[in-house]
């Protein structure tokens, strides 16, 4: 049976014994459950990238070696016949090298001595609105025709944050493991100090005749407790945070989703499984 | 019934508390152990209530051997004993109530029977205008007296107390005694132990024991 008086009466004499060690606990956790709270938006917002189509209006292949004038009228009326292209424009590298000085500036010492041999020869290619979401497939194809070195477009924000899913999920992973790590430890710290404090009056209940449900509820139920709290209090500030980079920065707005009770519900489901594991540990030493 | 059989517990250091010591104290007995200081009295109050193990020989509370119980046994075991302990052993954080309560809580009683029954307990041993006081701020005849209240507030089938009257003066000690023996007398087994024998009027079992052993009985 749970002893509910015995554990209420726990609580609040910890509350008035302790409040600064508990507080402390608390923000411990709470700074924790953010860290993580963020970690899994973060990489949520790459892997529902991944799966978006990336969008593009324009893009540019890169021609390998020096191919003939033939070879270019082949590969642009190959280009051009691939659906969704609506125009194909051949940029000869000296033409690229003048637009890379308009862009970056004519003294910009990147370019200033930089000769027209230096860059590949390209085609401009303009996709057709209507097949805009396509961009990545067509990149594929044109990029698989013999003498195309590297397509390239403005993916985007999510095209990028797609493109660098598998990194954001790998480092993801290491700093949710090593968050949650943390969260195990300042369990088991927490509640080792809080066993040793309690040392005597545990031996008292023990002589008494209490079981080991009696004697540790207590510390079950207030390190599950600062846990759960820590982490709904992580989820509130990661959602406070999203949503404010939502509001101010215009351009995240169609990009980052709200963060959600799915998000919030994987963060409890890490933290109280190993805030218990936390407890097994203090209480089995 | 409470079975010891040639007990002997030499401690770590080699000092012997008891030596072959064998009583057979029956159901609803009240037994009275007396004995100078060092007598072994406390240490064969700890082997009857499982803190301690004989080095040899045996003891029996109920058909269970403490030394040899598991865990849970014994708790179990405890739950239906009662320990007046000679150092209180009381929680000093808590109040004198929260002290009581605790055993009935470990019980599973209900909330209201806990504070009717623990309200009864403290006013017997005249505690009850102290309940919300810390055990810590209470004086040494106090203490005691909790100690002891929280020893009987289960109604225990065996009650050990270890000097249960050693700080109190005569007039409460009287009153805890006569509690005690009103506590037999309704059935309970009560082990006493004391260096000296004022107020110990009701006993139906003597023990001396002295340098570890029963010098009669």
């Amino acid at each position: 049976m749970v002893p509910i008086p015995y554990i209420a009466r726990y609580l609040r004499r910890s509350l008035i014994m302790r409040p600064w060690a508990i507080l402390m606990t608390l923000l411990a956790f709470s700074l924790v459950g953010t860290l993580l709270a963020l970690t899994v938006y973060v990489v949520d917002l790459a892997r529902t990238a991944s799966l978006m189509p990336v969008s593009a209006g324009s893009m540019m292949a890169y021609l390998a070696g020096r191919p003939s004038a033939e070879a270019v009228e082949r590969l642009k009326k190959d280009i051009g016949s691939l659906p969704g292209i609506e125009r194909v424009v051949f940029i000869p590298r000296g033409e690229g090298l003048v637009r890379l000085r308009r862009w970056l500036g004519d003294d910009n010492p990147l370019v200033a001595d930089l000769e027209a041999e230096a860059l590949p020869d390209a085609f401009e290619v303009r996709v057709d609105p209507s097949h805009a979401d396509d961009a990545q497939a067509l990149a594929e194809r044109i990029g698989h025709l013999p003498e195309i070195d590297d397509v390239r477009y403005n993916q985007g924000l999510m095209g990028h944050l797609a493109g660098s899913y598998r990194g954001i999920r790998t480092a993801g992973t290491v700093l949710a493991g090593a968050l949650v790590l943390c969260l195990g430890l300042i369990v088991f710290l927490s509640l080792r100090v809080s066993l040793q404090g309690r040392r005597h009056e545990l031996e008292i209940l023990a002589l008494l005749g209490a079981g080991r449900l009696f004697l540790h509820a207590p510390h079950i139920v207030e390190a599950l407790g600062l846990c759960c709290i820590g982490a709904i209090v992580g989820c509130l500030l990661a959602g406070y945070s999203v949503e404010a980079l939502r509001a101010h920065i215009s351009l995240l707005n169609g990009v980052m989703g709200a963060f959600s009770l799915w998000h919030a519900g994987v963060v409890l489901g890490v933290c109280v499984p190993l805030s218990l594991t936390g407890v097994a540990l203090a209480l089995r030493r | 019934m409470i079975t010891i059989d040639n007990a002997t517990k030499v401690y770590d250091g080699g000092v012997t508390a008891l030596s072959g010591v064998s009583l057979r104290i029956e159901k609803g007995a009240c037994c009275l152990i007396q004995g100078p200081s060092g007598a072994g009295k406390t240490t064969l109050l700890n082997l009857i209530y499982g803190i301690e193990r004989p080095s040899s020989g045996s003891v029996e509370v109920a058909g269970i051997n403490p030394a040899l119980a598991s865990r849970a046994t014994l708790q179990g075991l405890r739950r239906h004993m009662g320990f007046a302990f000679q150092d209180f052993r009381l929680v000093e954080g808590w109040s004198a109530y929260e002290n009581v309560a605790v055993v009935l809580e470990l019980a599973g009683k209900p909330r209201s029977y806990v504070r009717t029954r623990v309200w009864k307990v403290l006013e017997w041993v005249g505690l009850q205008h102290r309940m919300h006081e810390r055990a810590s701020d209470l004086s040494g005849g106090e203490r005691q007296r909790l100690a002891l209240a929280r020893a009987l507030v289960h109604t225990p089938e065996i009650m050990l107390a270890d000097e249960p009257a050693a700080s109190m003066d005569g007039e409460t000690a009287r009153l805890v005694m006569g509690l005690i023996f009103r506590m037999h007398k309704r059935g309970m087994t009560v082990i006493i132990a004391s260096h000296g024998m004022d107020f110990m009027t009701e006993g139906t079992m003597f023990v001396r024991l002295n340098h570890g052993m029963v010098e009669g009985s």
